[in-house]
């Protein structure tokens, strides 16, 4: 079976260089054309291995087609084709070249079948996402972009590091099950560059960082392909690694911890990601079939949940310019379409019956069930409900009702609510008849999610979580205040620890007001003292951050470079006698 | 006023419906004793609810939230 | 007769010299000496396919091989000198400079790189090197009445002196012992009479390592690069930073692999003190320069740190990742430095590259791919020699040099890609932007097509160098 095979992702790289040269009408058609063609592609694909290169004597795979690549390569295509249509409208050749190489390169890595095309193409993702963001040219992305680069440049290092040494040790670059090494330094180097691209916490911090500062349609992109091409390398590399189930449970709840104090919209629905990506992890960790399964089905859905979810919150910061959830308000009666569209994500990634996120994130947390992991079962559950309070009600609430403040909007452009739509008919029809989803999953599904213990214990944690949330709606109004997180250490110079300490002092006096008791205020002003000397001192020690230490390690050695020639050669002479002394006396 | 009455009873209906549910129909094995609790699925989600908000707001006081342009240099 | 046969680039390079020097009168403007060194460097690589690709031939009684090591890096001094050349031209006519002679000093220069690879013997080696090292120095201070030209000028005389001192009293020492100043006698000589430990053959190793690091401009020898290559007129730095690296890490990979083949276990380690010295100091100390050519000079002390990481294991695919790596750096350094070059006074500083995709987006598209190889991002040729370097590494079992480099490409990431940002995402200072005269436009279209296809075709590059 020697078909011509043609890699749907070179056809979006290569393709996306055709934009700068149309006008119009053509243009817009190209725009929809490229991953329409990718996606017919990915689908009449049949599995095999196509596209091998010999290259410095390995066998280089650009084409390892099965069930697992399949599926994300069908979720990737499609969610290309909804951000193209979803972009229709921006009038910027370079965001468009940079989306389509971006989707491409993801595509590139789902179908690479050794760690050498894998690597080429992670590190084109990282480029392409990062020019994404900067592209919206305002100093705060600019930065963010920056910031961007340089995490992934790091986590590209890592991966390559540990792929010369796993090919050091068994002479293959062949990308599959590193179970069998687990434990060597190969191994965890390339497990710590797959989390940095999951954005697992501690090494996430990129994440919530950048995805806000994008564009309102270069986000729709970005949510979809580096996470989840990380959660596929993870799922084809390190299934059953059980570290990854506490881990990926602990992110689960992070997320949804950090939600609870977001002002802006997407960056709290970034820190959504986050969670909902540690429910994939935590599926990769179990490693069972239904976990797996799960894994995979949640990644697919998810994507497409999520793109929506951003393509509303999009919306709105498009129509009104605004971000902050501090300052919005009122919305329906403006944007109705919009916020029914959103509210069917929000209905999606809450797991509600007869929404796709019913059917996939019961599989994960089924699968915990069957392991007889009662605290993993218990978190991920947790996480659900704060998954709704936050997308099912906070972000709607504060978005669309709330206080009215007389803002004036309209109805986004007619492309994006065609985009919004596709998504939701998409997250309706998987979750109405699972069995479209199921039936590409990599192993054979036995699963069923409509039994009437799930769907009666999910309505009823739903409801309540609602009705905690209206009784507790005062203390969610949302502040415009930043949360901490690890990127701190690479953000903050010394100047930092002055703002800190004030502040934590500030913050100390406060919470101490408004306890009445007095044995309450000496137990929580001791308490608080001592955290704060921890943090002071923790803080102390690490004030400069790896950063700002380089830049004063360098600036000192310059100040060796003294100019004078006489110091050189006493320099040259120093090394010389050394080496010489070293030749004949040391060896 | 009458959406919060609908609220109600939605919230009445679930819990109800979580309860007789398992009974009524045929139900599948739990895979942990607490599932077996009635309104096993209400309960925790107020709780979690609860417990969310109340603990983030407080690591955020205590320790995690800082003005606007913390960053800003 | 076949003698001449074996030299006969050499030949062709330095006759073309004479005929400068000669006609040195007649000579006005740069623009007409030019395209003649050009054609002289072309003609240089097309005589190298004059000989068979299979054999080797030796010549001058034995001193002289015309081998395939040798006849890369003749290609690549070629390469080198046809660059420097075209790049030199707008640069000659502003500072008002001799134009006959400096072609001469270049084609001099080049014959003794060539030289210097021939070389099978110590002496011959020492003759190629001090050629191309003397040539160099006046070319530091080519323009008389520049101060920083003249101070580093003297400064590169004195050290270079000093270094030249150093490799002759090697070559003594190392005469004294083995009584051969031929590379495969003095191996086999060493063998045979079991003088592995002898201190004073030890000291010499140590000496020629230390003459020739001086060259490549490895940490401890390194100090003369940042202020020659400030001093130095910009052409003039990038023929040096490509062509006196390559040549550097030529003769030391031959003296090291052949001469002193018995003595692996001593400079091997010295290669692994010398790499990993020149990675860290090279890129710390890029990170603080604001002026362009110094940080350009900082990093090619990085480089050649890590060049010599092929070296380490001192097996043939190690020495042939390090010949990929010097053929590469070059093309890319003179790629950097022709876009300091075409960007004239304003290149200079690192603020002259504030939005200069606004004002230039070709010349600022070109910088980005240099960048790129530079930092060692695939799909650019940077990244495969860089892969090579750290696999032979890693293959030795030096783990941690492997990492300590992969490190420093990360910390080199930062200022080679704040550059970039710079150009990309700041908003211009000045909008002039001259048109790219074509003789620079060509070396940078040259430099730049090695680049893209030494990284998309690595084998080419890796088929070609065949270790001595």
């Amino acid at each position: 079976m020697t078909r011509e095979w043609i890699h749907p992702g070179l056809l979006l790289i290569a393709g996306a260089w055709i934009l700068p040269f149309c006008k119009g009408r053509t243009k817009r058609a190209v725009m929809i054309l490229l991953p329409a063609a990718a996606l017919v592609e990915c689908v009449v694909m049949q599995p095999g291995t196509y596209g091998v290169v010999r290259l410095l004597g390995q066998e280089v795979i650009f084409g390892r087609v099965d069930r697992l690549a399949l599926v994300f390569s069908y979720v990737f295509a499609l969610v290309a084709l909804i951000g193209m249509v979803y972009s229709l409208h921006v009038n910027d050749d370079a965001q468009h070249v940079a989306a389509l190489t971006y989707a491409g390169a993801a595509l590139g890595a789902v179908f690479a079948g050794d760690f050498l095309s894998l690597f080429l193409f992670w590190e084109l993702m990282a480029l392409s996402a990062a020019i994404l963001v900067l592209l919206r040219r305002r100093p705060a992305a600019v930065a963010a972009g920056f910031r961007y680069v340089l995490v992934h440049i790091f986590g590209g290092l890592c991966l390559l590091a540990g792929i010369v040494l796993h090919w050091s040790h068994t002479g293959s670059l062949r990308f599959g099950d590193l179970s069998p090494y687990a434990g060597s330094a190969a191994f965890t180097l390339i497990l710590i560059a797959f989390l940095v691209n999951a954005a697992v916490p501690p090494l996430g911090a990129w994440l919530p960082d950048a995805y806000p500062e994008a564009t309102a349609t270069g986000a729709v992109f970005l949510t979809a392909f580096t996470t989840k091409s990380a959660v596929y390398a993870l799922i084809r590399g390190f299934a059953g690694t059980e570290i990854l189930v506490w881990w990926g449970a602990a992110m689960a709840v992070y997320g949804v911890v950090y939600a609870v104090l977001e002002n802006d919209a997407r960056r709290l629905l970034a820190y959504h990601i986050i969670s909902q990506v540690g429910y994939m992890i935590c599926g990769v960790g179990l490693g069972t079939e239904l976990a797996l399964n799960g894994a995979t089905a949640h990644a697919f859905a998810h994507i497409l949940y999520k793109a929506l979810l951003f393509m509303g919150a999009g919306a709105v910061l498009q129509v009104t310019g605004l971000r902050k959830l501090s300052d919005m308000g009122g919305l329906y009666k403006m944007m109705p379409r919009t916020l029914s569209l959103y509210m069917v994500g929000a209905f999606a990634i809450s797991a509600v019956p007869l929404f796709s996120g019913f059917v996939t994130k019961s599989m994960v947390v089924s699968a915990a069930g069957e392991s007889h992991r009662a605290a993993i079962y218990l978190l991920l559950t947790l996480a659900s409900s704060g998954t709704f309070l936050h997308t099912g009600l906070k972000l709607p609430y504060y978005m669309f009702f709330g206080r009215d403040r007389g803002l004036r909007a309209e109805e986004p452009p007619r492309n994006m609510l065609v985009a919004m739509g596709l998504a939701a008919v998409a997250c309706v029809v998987i979750g109405v008849v699972p069995v479209v989803l199921y039936s590409q999953l990599p192993y054979r599904v036995d699963y069923i999610p409509f039994t009437v213990r799930h769907v009666t214990a999910t309505l009823g944690l739903l409801g309540f979580t609602a009705l905690g949330f209206f009784l507790l709606l005062k203390q969610l109004d949302p502040e415009p205040v930043v949360s901490l997180d690890t990127d701190w250490f690479y953000r903050r110079g010394g100047t930092a620890v002055q703002n800190f300490a004030q502040g934590a002092l500030a913050r100390l006096e406060g919470s101490v007001s408004r306890l009445s008791d007095v044995v309450m205020q000496r137990f929580v002003l001791g308490v608080g003292a001592q955290l704060r000397d921890i943090d002071l001192r923790g803080v102390d020690a690490m004030m400069v951050g790896i950063g700002r230490l380089t830049e004063e390690v360098s600036c000192d050695l310059t100040l060796a470079m003294s100019g004078h020639v006489q110091r050189y050669a006493l320099i040259m002479a120093a090394g010389i006698l050394a080496g010489v002394a070293l030749a004949v006396f040391g060896l | 006023m009458t959406f919060k009455r609908w609220f109600h009873v939605g919230l009445v209906v679930f819990a109800v419906g979580e309860i007789a549910g398992p009974h009524l129909f045929r139900a599948d094995h739990a895979h942990f004793w607490f599932e077996d609790i009635p309104a096993w699925g209400s309960i925790y989600g107020l709780v979690s609810c609860l417990l969310i908000i109340i603990g983030s707001k407080l690591l955020g006081k205590l320790w995690l939230t800082r003005p606007e342009n913390y960053y800003d240099s | 007769m076949t003698d001449l046969v074996t030299v006969l680039p050499e030949l062709i390079l330095s006759g073309t010299a004479v005929v400068l020097i000669l006609v040195a009168r007649r000579v006005r403007r740069a623009r007409s000496a030019a395209p003649w060194v050009v054609v002289a460097a072309v003609a240089a690589a097309f005589s190298l396919w004059a000989f068979s690709p299979a054999t080797s031939m030796t010549g001058f009684g034995g001193t002289i091989a015309s081998d395939r090591y040798a006849r890369f890096f003749s290609l690549l001094f070629s390469g080198n000198l046809a660059l420097a050349a075209l790049l030199s031209v707008r640069h000659l006519d502003s500072e008002r400079v001799q134009p006959a002679e400096y072609f001469a000093l270049l084609l001099l220069a080049s014959t003794g790189m060539m030289f210097a690879v021939a070389a099978v013997d110590l002496l011959i080696l020492y003759l190629g090197l001090e050629l191309m090292t003397l040539c160099s120095y006046v070319l530091v201070g080519i323009v008389r009445d520049k101060p920083a030209g003249n101070e580093a000028s003297i400064k590169y005389f004195f050290l270079g002196s000093f270094a030249s001192a150093l490799l002759l009293y090697g070559i003594a020492l190392t005469y004294g012992v083995t009584g051969a100043t031929d590379f495969s006698a003095i191996a086999s000589t060493v063998s045979r009479n079991g003088v592995t430990r002898h201190p004073m053959l030890l000291a010499g190793v140590g000496l020629v390592s230390g003459g020739l690091a001086f060259k490549i401009a490895a940490v401890p020898f390194h100090a003369w690069a940042p202020d020659v290559y400030q001093g130095a007129m910009a052409p003039v730095a990038a023929f040096l930073s490509a062509g006196s690296k390559a040549a550097g890490l030529a003769a030391f990979v031959r003296v090291c692999l052949v001469a002193f083949a018995p003595e692996q276990r001593i400079w091997s380690v010295m290669v692994v003190a010398l790499a990993a010295l020149s990675v860290m100091t090279g890129s710390l100390l890029a990170i603080s320069q604001s002026r362009m050519k110094r940080m350009l000079a900082y990093s090619s002390i990085a480089h050649a740190g890590y060049a010599l990481l092929g070296l380490v294991p001192g097996t043939p695919e190690g020495a042939s990742a390090t010949m990929t790596y010097a053929f590469v750096y070059a093309f890319m350094t003179l790629g950097a430095f022709g876009v300091v070059i075409a960007l004239g006074p304003r290149g200079e500083n690192l603020n002259g590259y504030r939005g200069l995709s606004t004002t230039a987006p070709g010349t600022a598209a070109v910088m980005f791919l240099f960048l790129l190889s530079l930092t060692g991002i695939p799909p650019t040729a940077g990244f495969t020699a860089k892969f090579a370097v750290i696999l032979s590494a890693v293959r030795a079992g030096y783990i941690g040099l492997a990492v300590l480099a992969v490190l420093c490409s990360v910390v080199s990431a930062f200022f080679y890609l704040r550059v970039a940002v710079l150009m990309y995402m700041t908003e211009p200072q000045e909008s002039e932007s001259a048109r790219l005269p074509l003789s620079v436009f060509a070396a940078l279209a040259i430099a730049a097509a090695v680049t893209i296809v030494g990284g998309i075709f690595p084998n080419t590059l890796a088929v070609w160098a065949v270790p001595p």
